[in-house]
């Protein structure tokens, strides 16, 4: 028996999304090219259409604001290439604020950017990894600055940024705001036009839908450089026949997610917390807990090695993590654990565990077991 | 005697490729109530003639074409 608990990494495709996807493409003849004017080529538009919208009331977006992408990764490589490569045609210096955080998928770009000839700062964070506005302001005063990336849930903790605070301090200087959600959408509330945000990223597969389809949420006035140039696809921003089946698949995932799901995430955190404390008092979870996405647990086990316990945990099939999937075949210390102010020792001594819906409170149990017997069989030098 | 009621909305298609043009006109006319007039702009030419081709499949009628020029259509559509 497996115990997924990696599920910040990616969840397993829920069923129904499955069989909605097999239903559509061998049942209802969906497989037609989305951009073909018959009636199959209709009947796969009107798909993505439909889509679209239910993507958007999910945000609470407009249809149009809505492109399709393959995931998280792409989407912020694009708006950030975009906004630098627009600068550099116009000879403006680009001055881009991030934090050193974020997941791989922008903080890559840092290096990137300045071989462009941009200029990045890096905002601190505080102890629970939130941006703090005074830090972010003074960075802010320092010159021009053409966009503020973040990522609303850390990956690897779930710390919950005060997006509206965020947006709001960014908006007084006329500074694009760009949101990377891919571990907060649909756990919390992300209203995208009433927070002023200018670019949204969402993925599928961390709310149980397929793999390589994603959105990027883009305000009207926005700017965006075309990805692929191609068949006008995309209001001609990214070109190239669209992934139609994990289109309707990604709808399907966003249609099942409940605000069930979200109290009983919030239900398997708190029992998780109360076992770590009773099991192993000296244990030290990362981040704050109330400001934090209930799906993501990042906690530390003093004179352990979090990638040790790992990998005794994966034999026994239980399955968490040390960092973010994209960081995790790295030796060195979470950039993200010490940017809050943990030392190597201690971020090196961290696990991850993340819920979904598909996790049972049984399975906790479980997994406390294993992790007893891991610390046991780590200090006894299995 | 056909009893219909402006939706006051007007869907505007000009610039959408197709078939986007069409499953976004399909799409807001399955949210509207029987008998609703939804008034739509689209390109003449091939959008325009698609789009027509569409609303015959599927049964839909036009009541009005208020306004027929080289660069676009305005026409009244009935959601059934």
């Amino acid at each position: 028996m497996n115990i997924y608990l990696d599920n910040a990494a990616t969840t397993p495709q829920d069923p129904r999304v499955w069989s909605k996807m097999h239903q559509f493409h061998f049942n209802e003849h969906g497989y037609a090219n989305s951009s073909s004017v018959h009636a199959l080529g209709i009947k796969a538009s009107s798909a993505i259409e439909k889509t679209r919208g239910i993507v958007a009331s999910s945000v609470s977006a407009s249809p149009e604001e809505v492109i399709f992408v393959s995931g998280g990764s792409e989407a912020n490589n694009w708006v950030v290439k975009s906004l630098c490569l627009e600068a550099k045609k116009k000879k403006e210096p680009f001055y881009w604020i991030t934090t050193s955080t974020e997941h791989s998928s922008l903080f890559q770009l840092i290096d990137w950017v300045r071989s462009e000839g941009g200029d990045v700062a890096l905002c601190p964070v505080n102890a629970a990894g939130q941006i703090e506005l005074n830090k972010l302001d003074e960075l802010f005063r320092k010159q021009k600055c053409h966009l503020l990336s973040f990522s609303h849930a850390n990956s690897e903790t779930g710390s919950l940024q005060d997006l509206p605070a965020l947006t709001a301090l960014a908006k007084e200087r006329g500074i694009l705001v760009h949101v990377d959600a891919c571990q907060s959408f649909l756990k919390t509330e992300i209203p995208f036009q009433s927070w002023d945000i200018d670019y949204l990223v969402l993925s599928a597969h961390k709310i149980h839908g397929p793999k390589g389809i994603g959105a990027l949420v883009k305000k009207n006035s926005a700017p965006l450089v075309p990805l692929i140039l191609g068949g006008g696809q995309e209001s001609g921003l990214r070109a190239g026949t669209l992934n139609t089946e994990g289109i309707v698949g990604f709808g399907e995932a966003v249609s099942l997610y409940q605000n069930a799901d979200k109290e009983y995430l919030s239900r398997l955190k708190k029992k998780f917390c109360m076992k770590l404390a009773k099991t192993f008092p000296e244990a030290v979870i990362q981040g704050d807990l109330e400001k934090s996405v209930s799906s993501i647990i990042n906690f530390r086990m003093p004179h352990s090695s979090g990638k040790k316990l790992m990998q005794l945990l994966s034999r026994k099939r239980v399955f968490v993590s040390t960092g973010s999937a994209c960081d995790s075949g790295q030796k060195t210390p979470s950039r993200t654990l010490t940017a809050m102010g943990l030392s190597a020792e201690e971020a090196l001594s961290s696990l991850r565990v993340s819920f979904s819906r598909m996790n049972t409170e049984s399975e906790l149990d479980i997994f406390f077991e294993s992790l007893l017997q891991a610390v046991r069989e780590e200090k006894s030098g299995v | 005697m056909e009893c219909s009621i402006p939706s006051g909305e007007v869907l505007d298609l000009r610039g959408v490729p197709c078939p986007q043009n069409v499953s976004r006109l399909l799409l807001k006319l399955a949210g509207l109530e029987t008998g609703t007039i939804l008034e739509v702009l689209l390109d003449s030419g091939e959008p325009y003639d698609n789009v027509m081709e569409s609303l015959t499949v599927e049964g839909l009628k036009v009541s009005q074409r208020v306004e027929d020029n080289p660069a676009f259509k305005r026409l009244r559509v009935i959601a059934k």
